[in-house]
């Protein structure tokens, strides 16, 4: 976050530009979505898809720019919004991509849009993960599942920036080989000299014939080293739980270890008051946290 | 009054003691001496913290409700009144609580009364209210002092109350209150007045009534016989019955999807009523529906725990308004 | 300072009526109505004998419903024009495939700022505001909210000074106090014969000068002076705030004491609703057939749902866990935000709990050290 003020604003100090409410015309209404067209959808596994937006506002679209594991609320007017990882590059400029799991009701309605729909979009918003000071270091990603989608951009961006990180790891399982998104990104992992992909599932299926095992169990068989290595985790809660404590076991600190969360959200811009883990709230402070943030806080995950 | 008070100190006493149940609900005083609330006692130690007076008017078969007790398995302890426990048959009725892991007090009532009547006769705070026989002396923070009989401040439904001993119990604290005499049915007065309008002028007045009405959902919560309260309809998005929107309309389609919820379980014990913040007469609507279904299927609410409630059976053999 | 007659109070609410909408604690019809909030009306009276108005004044500036974006569907082609007369119907796009029709969206913002002018808060009710204000206003780095701040811009707020506290009232506990004057635009003390008046903002400075109000004599300022002192030793303490917010959170795990003070919780959302700076909010669409409107409206944290996500995992699924989220936000996440406290001491959520649930007895219990299971000392 920016320095935090330690006053109020008012309507001169918006029109300044004061406020952290992202580009575009709508900076004094962070309520408000900019509308945007669904320019395609990608059917990345039986229930979930990607959604491929652009804003209807070429100046907008022109001036979006999002840090890594930034999120938006995407949502269909009649319905209402929920929070998705923005997983397109961010060097993207043609497009927002968002994956969306048909879970409940706005997720529903989102699966149900087709090429041309309009859809509502508050983005870049939340914290995003700090490349920069990654730098030098070695980057393990473990992923289960739809948690992929979280940490897509930011895979995207280290390897946009490959010289500036020492080893990159992906360990990436899901249920069965049809639950794993983004096969066109797995192939380009498997086939990079630069990359170590592993990519698992969590039973033996027919026509697979590559890893077979729990994410948290090919964790500890690889058993990375800590030293100058950051992990970053998202997945099921089961998962994390496990990943958690197998990245305990292989010595890795508090600080090292990196996660982002989702909780139920309205406004998203920490207002309402609900997406709150201790003081914190999820929508801004984060939704990327460290393990050793998450220590202070008090355990309502 | 102060032997009921003795009897249920003792009861709970010896049911905690005996570890025949994880903890005793009852009623104690809150931050003042004029403020009655309901007490969890879990050590027989603290018993004399139960009190009995005409101010125990909260209905405490609301904490036996699906997802109210602390945990699943605890043996529960319960004081009521004879209104209380009507909502406790009705639970009874529909099986949403297991009789072997709750234990029944029940205190005959004289009846309760209404401590907002009593505020409004002050212009200062009530901080203290003290009972001798029929008087009841209320006394203000700057010192004023008034008395008054208790008959007078006896809420409606308790005035017409034909059911002042529980009907389900496993011990009572103290001796039954005579049965009253005379009428056999209910009484409907206080509904006389609004039965006489036009549809329209009742349309109107309901809208009225309802539109201070802020969805804080205290009468919802407050009710022991309305269970789906995590779950509500009213709060439901598919499908979506009532909006969010707070507006007079709005208001009153929640209050009648409550009212029809209840019907057939609901005794009128007025806990809604008295939870209100703003005073909206709820009690009125769910005595229509009690004489409804008293006039169309000779139905009672709650009072024989073999019964179902009458709107969850359907019987070939009902007498629509012929009994 | 300046004094208003008590019978030039309605020449001055005629006055005000001429530019904005006024607002007053009133009875209800009958006259033993509870005294709410309410527009004036030529004639009524504000009603200042009775301390506290049922619900805050929240509800002026923090809407409780508010309808702040309207969208519409069109399909486009949709001109109301009959087929056979249109020109440009679908033809081929750049990739020689035939365009579908498709929907067009208009998606507007509704921001309404009425003036009003609200007379007869309690300085409780105005510092409820600006705990609710650095929320809404960017406080700390976080956004800027223009609905909120449209109406409140537009909202004068005269508050009328206490003269006889409630045993539950508890602002001086907090920092507050009967006379208090934040948030404030103008400080009414009642005196002998009417009010004398302080301007404090901007905006109170332009009220005093009308043409109701006339210089306070010297006799009547020390009057004021003296009605301020005295009810400052009529509030009673209910707790000191040292290591409150250290407490709260080292006492977090203790779930038998959070279930204790809980047990007569029924979870209804009653205090959060009539308080005069809690400010939780739901967000909702409401849609019929090809348009609708998103909804800001009061939620509250006691709402079984609040916190409950789609896959069915609800982080504060018992009662417990929403009670101590509840006193632990007022009194050490808010604070740890805003550097203020979520509580403005007037009690309203004490005398409204339908099970009287006591606020203070909570923060001193769950404020203070406490002994932990094993007999150590928390």
């Amino acid at each position: 976050m920016a320095e935090a003020q330690k006053s109020r604003l008012t309507f001169a100090h918006v029109e300044e530009g004061a406020t952290t409410a992202r580009a575009g015309k709508n900076a004094g209404n962070p309520y408000l979505p900019e509308v945007a067209t669904v320019k395609e959808i990608v059917q990345e596994t039986p229930n979930i898809k990607s959604l491929r937006v652009t804003f209807d506002d070429a100046e907008v679209m022109e001036n979006f720019s999002f840090a890594p594991g930034q999120v938006g609320q995407l949502g269909v007017f009649g319905v209402g919004e929920s929070t998705f990882a923005i997983n397109s590059s961010p060097y993207d400029k043609d497009y927002l991509q968002f994956s969306v799991m048909k879970a409940g009701e706005v997720t529903t309605a989102l699966h149900d849009l087709t090429v041309g729909d309009k859809v509502g979009v508050r983005a870049p918003m939340g914290c995003s993960f700090p490349v920069e000071e990654w730098k030098g270091k070695k980057i393990l990603y473990i992923m289960g599942g739809i948690g992929a989608a979280a940490l897509r951009a930011t895979i995207s961006y280290t390897l946009a920036h490959r010289d500036d990180y020492q080893d990159i790891t992906i360990i990436y399982g899901a249920r069965t080989p049809q639950d794993l998104t983004y096969m066109y990104d797995i192939e380009d992992w498997e086939a990079r000299e630069d990359v170590n992909a592993l990519i698992t599932v969590d039973q033996e299926a027919p026509e697979w014939d590559g890893r077979v095992g729990f994410v948290p169990a090919v964790l500890e068989e690889e058993a990375p080293s800590p030293k100058d290595t950051i992990a970053i985790t998202c997945g099921p809660p089961i998962m994390i739980k496990f990943v958690l404590q197998s990245l305990e076991k292989l010595q890795f600190a508090d600080e090292q270890i990196y996660t982002t969360l989702e909780k139920r959200m309205k406004c998203g811009i920490g207002i309402c008051g609900r997406c709150n883990l201790g003081p914190k709230y999820v929508c801004v402070d984060g939704p990327v946290f460290t393990m050793a943030d998450l220590r202070e806080l008090p355990d309502e995950l | 009054m102060s032997e009921r008070q003795a009897e249920i100190r003792e009861l709970a006493k010896a049911a905690l003691s005996e570890g025949r149940v994880d903890y005793f609900i009852g009623w104690g005083t809150g931050y003042d001496n004029s403020q009655i609330v309901p007490v969890f006692v879990r050590d027989a130690g603290e018993v004399d913290e139960l009190v009995w007076n005409p101010l125990a008017q909260h209905n405490l078969s609301v904490y036996l409700k699906r997802k109210m007790p602390e945990s699943p398995d605890a043996k529960i302890g319960v004081c009521v009144k004879g209104c209380d426990s009507r909502t406790l048959v009705s639970l009874l009725q529909e099986e949403l609580v297991d009789p072997e892991q709750i234990y029944v007090v029940g205190v005959p009532c004289d009846g309760v009364i209404n401590r907002r009547a009593v505020e409004k006769e002050f212009s200062g705070e009530v901080v203290d209210i003290l009972f001798d026989g029929g008087r009841v002396t209320a006394t203000s923070r700057d010192g004023e002092s008034k008395e008054f009989s208790r008959e007078d401040l006896l809420f409606d439904h308790c005035r017409s109350c034909r059911y002042p001993n529980p009907l389900y119990q496993d011990d009572s604290a103290g001796d039954p209150v005579p049965e009253p005499e005379g009428e056999a049915g209910p009484i409907w007065e206080s509904l006389e007045e609004f039965e006489a309008l036009s549809t329209d002028q009742k349309s109107a007045r309901l809208e009225e009534v309802f539109s201070t009405c802020i969805r804080c959902f205290a009468c919802i919560h407050v009710c022991p016989v309305c269970y789906c309260w995590d779950q509500c309809v009213c709060r439901s998005r598919k499908p979506e019955l009532v909006s969010q929107k707070v507006e007079a309309k709005e208001n009153l389609m929640f209050q009648m999807i409550h009212m029809f919820h209840v019907a057939g379980r609901c005794p009128s014990c007025g806990a809604c009523d008295r939870a209100c913040p703003v005073e909206i007469p709820l009690y009125l609507l769910h005595r229509k529906m009690n004489q409804e279904l008293h006039d169309m299927l000779g139905f009672e609410a709650g009072v024989d725990v073999e019964a179902k409630p009458a709107l969850q059976t359907f019987d070939v053999e009902d007498p629509f308004g012929e009994h | 300072m300046k004094f208003l007659a008590e019978d030039k109070l309605q020449s001055l609410l005629k006055e005000l009526a001429n530019a904005a909408q006024v607002v007053i604690p009133a009875r209800a019809e009958d006259a033993e109505g509870m005294v709410s909030f309410r527009a004036w009306e030529p004639g009524v009276e504000p009603e200042l004998d009775v301390l506290l108005t049922r619900q805050s004044a929240k509800e002026f500036i923090f809407k409780q419903c508010e309808e702040y974006l309207t969208y519409h569907y069109t399909m486009e082609g949709e001109t109301g024009v009959p087929e056979e007369e249109e020109e440009g119907s679908p033809g081929e796009d750049e990739d020689g495939l035939e365009e579908i029709a498709h929907e067009t969206l208009r998606v507007e913002a509704r921001v309404e700022a009425p003036p009003q002018v609200l007379f007869g808060l309690r300085p409780c009710d105005a510092s409820g505001l600006v705990q609710i204000d650095n929320v809404f206003s960017g406080y700390g780095g976080f956004y800027f909210d223009p609905m909120y701040n449209a109406r409140r811009e537009a909202t004068t707020i005269l508050a009328v000074a206490c003269a006889e506290p409630r045993s539950t009232c508890f602002c001086t506990s907090l920092g507050g106090s009967p006379s208090g004057t934040e948030g404030v635009d103008a400080l009414f003390t009642p005196v002998e014969g009417g009010f004398t008046v302080e301007a404090l903002t901007d905006k109170g400075e332009e009220l005093v000068k009308s043409s109701a109000f006339v210089d306070a004599e010297g006799s009547q300022e020390e009057a004021a002076a003296k009605v301020k002192e005295e009810i400052e030793g009529k509030v009673d303490e209910a707790f000191g705030l040292e290591g409150v917010r250290e407490n709260l959170q080292a006492n977090f795990e203790d779930t038998e004491g959070w279930d204790e003070l809980a047990s007569r919780c029924i979870s209804c959302g009653t205090c959060t609703y009539v308080c005069p700076n809690c400010y939780c909010f739901n967000i909702t669409d409401h849609k019929v057939e090809t348009s609708g409107e998103r909804v800001r409206t009061w939620d509250n944290c006691f709402n079984p749902s609040y916190t409950l996500e789609t896959s069915g995992h609800n982080p504060r699924a018992s009662k417990r866990n929403r009670f101590r989220n509840r006193f632990s936000h007022k009194f050490w996440y808010y604070p740890e935000k805003y550097d203020s406290l979520l509580c403005s001491g007037c009690g309203r959520c004490i005398t409204h709990c339908p099970v009287r649930i006591d606020l203070r007895e909570v923060v001193r219990e769950m404020g203070s050290p406490r002994v932990a299971a094993s007999g150590e000392e928390a």
